[in-house]
């Protein structure tokens, strides 16, 4: 017997707690929250906040799952609303940025000290996204990250094809641009080290 | 192909995004060429590094703050639903059709009283507003035989009514019919009725009140025209 697709398992899902059903609901929360938590924990970089967007993302598809389109996959569904809550809470921010007194004048020094310097890859790397503009940074998040065909990206941020795929492209050169230094030092250390044990 | 392009198309090649053509040119060429291999080199250990990026993690009891929220959602959905009473309607009809009725009642009563015999007439009017004041050119007392001249014809039927009244009075007194005094000229009581075959009682006068026809349209074979009146 065929396993069935996630996009049949979703709306399997989707009519059961449309008829009322928890533990399915319990299901779904367990399928994607993770995978939600992932691409806004990068995107608001805090993690109470993080945590509040996704929970709000799956109240709102509880209080909306009678107004669901099964012609539409769920996930695209899911990532609309989350990313949708993501951006007001940036945009809330940004709003509220002149106010922020860590941001004022005189704090340099104090803020400069970083006790947790990134120093493997993956960390290295994360940190680099989390400095790529927010528009870079969802495209990439989406489809990179979470390995989304690109038409579903397109969907999700409500942008033409063509712009997914540039801004994804545009995001790597970005990314390889960061971590090309870091890529360098560590392909000469490792020449150097080679070196030195042929040399022994 | 040359390096630049194949540095352009680097990225995409690295992610298994390029068409068959494409990627076998590319790949030809990474085979010959050490510097784009390096640069195809930084791609490949990107992608490698997403796969070990430390994740965000979700707190512990986050299913269960969740479903506590859920919990307030579902029970407020069902407060909505059950306990709490329906919003009153706007419109209802068994409100509206008893006031339409009463309304319906008392305008005919008003008319009834206001028209005496208007309903054996015709009357078709398509231009000018239909108000009792326009329907009656003449009132005539029926108990006063000497009284015949049309009184003013832009008057009232009211204002007609109290003046043949006074008139009537004062005809009464000067003619030794009834005793006469200062109240019998402030024609402050009269009555229309439409009953004219009844007996007058005492001090009550009847009035014979005149309607306007007006002929609007007419199919030839009448002789009333517009403005003619009907007795």
């Amino acid at each position: 017997m065929r396993k069935p697709t996630d996009k049949e398992t979703d709306f399997a899902l989707m009519k059961a707690i449309q008829n009322g059903n928890m533990v399915a609901f319990n299901t779904m929360v367990n399928r994607y929250k993770d995978r939600l938590m992932n691409v806004i924990g990068r995107m608001l970089s805090s993690q109470e906040e993080a945590e509040d967007i996704v929970q709000e993302t799956f109240v709102r598809v509880y209080q909306h799952r009678q107004s669901f389109n099964f012609q539409h996959c769920f996930s695209t569904w899911i990532y609309t609303i989350c990313l949708n809550l993501a951006r007001n809470e940036l945009r809330k921010r940004k709003r509220a940025r002149h106010f922020d007194i860590t941001e004022m004048k005189g704090n340099e020094a104090e803020l400069a000290v970083d006790p947790k310097i990134p120093t493997r890859l993956p960390e290295v790397l994360a940190s680099a996204i989390d400095s790529l503009p927010d528009k870079y940074r969802m495209a990439f998040m989406l489809r990179d990250v979470q390995e989304m065909p690109y038409d579903e990206v397109a969907q999700i941020l409500d942008v033409p094809l063509g712009t997914v795929k540039s801004r994804v492209n545009r995001a790597r050169l970005m990314l390889r641009d960061k971590l090309r230094p870091r890529m360098e030092e560590q392909n000469a250390l490792s020449k150097s080290t080679l070196l030195a044990v042929n040399l022994l | 192909m040359r390096c630049r392009k194949v540095r352009s198309l680097l990225s995409i090649y690295c992610n298994e995004e390029l068409s068959g053509r494409q990627q076998l040119s590319v790949r030809e060429h990474l085979a010959g060429c050490a510097a784009c291999r390096r640069e195809a080199a930084i791609y490949n250990s990107m992608r490698e590094a997403y796969r070990e990026m430390p994740q965000v993690k979700l707190s512990e009891d986050f299913n269960t703050r969740l479903l506590n929220r859920i919990g307030q959602e579902r029970f407020a959905e069902t407060r909505t639903k059950a306990y709490l009473p329906k919003r009153a309607p706007l419109f209802r009809w068994s409100l509206v059709v008893p006031a339409l009725a009463t309304t319906a009642l008392v305008l005919f009563t008003a008319i009834a009283l206001i028209m005496p015999g208007a309903e054996q007439q015709s009357i078709r009017m398509s231009q000018n507003t239909v108000t009792p004041e326009n329907l009656y050119q003449t009132v005539q007392p029926v108990n006063n035989p000497n009284m015949t001249a049309n009184l003013q014809k832009n008057w009232s039927l009211n204002r007609q009514v109290a003046q043949a009244e006074r008139l009537t009075r004062l005809s009464n007194y000067l003619t030794g019919n009834q005793g006469f005094n200062a109240n019998h000229l402030a024609g402050t009581s009269y009555r229309a009725v439409s009953g004219l075959n009844q007996r007058a009682p005492y001090n009550v006068i009847f009035y014979r009140v005149r309607p306007v026809i007006r002929v609007y349209e007419s199919a030839g074979t009448t002789s009333v025209r517009e403005g003619d009146k009907v007795y």
